[in-house]
């Protein structure tokens, strides 16, 4: 997806996202599910693709066992737990947020797959720079913290300091190391801060280092996901979703929502289906 | 007074709130609270943006946060034991109660790209957002009792646990039940006290050496509070 902008890449994901957190749909979560393992799958390739599936699997499975036992609504009970009534309708319930869950956390995964630090930076700095240039010292901080900290340490063992492997003197040596690295981040901040000032900060308005515009295409792309999402918003508020209690029910336009959560997905899938077409046709047959 | 667009903007919020409560049915709780905790990061992010802050703020506000993510980076091995918590309370103390917000918000919000982003992502930085907010209105108080300051470290930390918790109960849908928060509670108390004793714990070793950094850097360069 790479042609496109980041603003869309970010978009394809948000509203599969807002599709998945908020309808109470088995099928159309399910089919949120399916297309982000797809798209995992044409992403990083069969190996994460079946980490992935596994791992929603197992949890769905988890959450639909554990679920019956807070919920006793429905009138399906298979078995008795303390007295209490354990139903179908409260496992199929829990499999659908266990469903929910999985796709969200695959969604964000993608996420992170498809847009890099730097551009979703880029996105929030037009819409807020003093923050974007906030986090993006920050992640450059981060590393240098780490490094600094490791060297510490070492130097510390070295000097034969907090030699002890009690809890306690291993906390002690942790703190004395962490607070090393506080006094030079505060240093570090005031160094930045000075650097700041002679490039002249405050003094003009801000600039942009991505200077990407949004062509046809992405416009294309962005009204298609807005009435893609608008559409299963529509659907679910005119009954969308599944009914679980007391028994299953599925909702009228629920058909129609999964279309409407597959049809969101399917962008997605097709640019990185063609990606991944182009690069296996343009390798080197040698 | 309260501008135009201001006003429009906060009737434009709450009409999308109530449309959505409307709209999501049994899921409008994790609307309305999804809602309220981007609302709050909004409002203080606004006002982080259009403040002058001098680059010696921008440049603290950001070295606090990363020294926050690293904190729970390092710490990751021992899982619930992180002095993150601490460190955004003492930056709540010392650079004021704005600036311990957005430390607070920005370190969720930028150690879950570390560890995994996921519905709970707004409510962490809500959460610590406000604990960062709370230490910086109460900062004087705090300064001057360990106890105090043991005490707020603790209650930051049984709040952010149950918050979480209330907020994975709703996420469950049904409404609010007593037993299924309980069962919450419950299964994650072992986090609620390592929450609770890590905050305690990391807060007393470090507000004497913190007290004397954030001297030193105020007397020397005039930063902070």
């Amino acid at each position: 997806m790479k042609p496109l902008h980041p603003v869309c890449r970010l978009t394809a994901v948000m509203t599969v996202l807002i599709c998945l957190m908020f309808s109470r749909s088995i099928t159309a979560v399910g089919a949120g599910l399916l297309g982000g393992l797809v798209c995992l799958g044409l992403l990083c390739g069969a190996k994460s693709l079946f980490k992935a599936l596994f791992g929603s699997l197992a949890f769905s499975a988890a959450v639909s066992v554990i679920d019956p036992l807070f919920s006793h609504r429905g009138m399906t009970v298979l078995l008795f737990v303390n007295d209490r009534p354990y139903t179908a309708e409260s496992m199929l319930y829990g499999l659908m947020l266990g469903l929910s869950l999985s796709g969200a956390t695959l969604w964000l995964t993608l996420c992170r797959r498809l847009l890099t630090d730097r551009e979703i930076l880029c996105i929030f700095g037009r819409i807020s720079p003093k923050l974007a240039m906030t986090v993006s010292m920050t992640l450059g901080f981060i590393p240098r913290l780490i490094e600094k900290q490791k060297r510490i340490r070492s130097a510390q063992q070295w000097a034969g300091l907090f030699a002890g492997s009690s809890p306690t003197d291993r906390l002690q040596s942790s703190a004395a190391v962490f607070m090393a690295c506080v006094a030079w981040s505060a240093e570090a901040a005031a160094g930045a801060a000075r650097s700041m000032d002679s490039r002249g900060y405050g003094t003009h308005s801000v600039t942009y280092s991505d200077s990407r515009r949004l062509r046809r295409a992405d416009l294309v792309f962005l009204t298609v996901q807005t009435g893609f999402t608008a559409a299963a918003v529509i659907f679910m508020a005119l009954g969308g979703n599944t009914d679980f209690y007391p028994t299953i029910v599925f909702g009228r336009y629920e058909p129609l929502l999964t279309a409407a959560v597959t049809a969101l997905c399917l962008p997605a899938i097709i640019f990185l289906a063609k990606e991944d077409i182009q690069w296996k046709l343009y390798t080197s047959k040698r | 007074m309260p501008s135009r667009r201001a006003v429009l903007a906060l009737v434009v919020c709450l009409g999308g709130i109530c449309a959505g409560c409307a709209i999501f049915g049994e899921t409008a709780a994790v609307w309305g609270i999804c809602s309220a905790a981007v609302l709050i990061c909004g409002y203080f992010f606004d006002r982080f943006e259009k403040r002058d802050t001098p680059s010696g703020d921008i440049a603290l506000t950001a070295v606090m946060t990363a020294l926050a993510v690293a904190g729970r980076l390092i710490f990751a091995p021992v899982p619930a034991f992180k002095p993150c918590a601490a460190v955004i309370i003492l930056a709540g103390i010392y650079l004021g109660a704005e600036k311990g917000f957005a430390i607070g918000a920005l370190t969720a919000l930028i150690s879950n790209f570390y560890f995994s982003q996921g519905i709970w992502t707004p409510f962490q930085m809500t959460v610590w957002g406000l604990t960062g907010l709370a230490a910086g209105l109460l900062g004087d108080k705090l300064k001057k009792s360990p106890a105090a300051l043991a005490f707020f470290g603790g209650a930051a930390g049984l709040v952010y646990s149950v918050s979480l918790d209330v907020c994975s109960m709703l996420w469950l849908g049904g409404g609010f039940s007593a037993e299924r928060f309980l069962g919450l509670t419950a299964a994650s108390l072992w986090f609620t006290v390592s929450y609770m004793v890590s905050n305690v714990i990391f807060l007393l070793l470090f507000v004497r050496p913190s007290a004397r950094v954030f001297g030193r850097l105020r007397d020397k360069y005039g930063p902070g509070r």
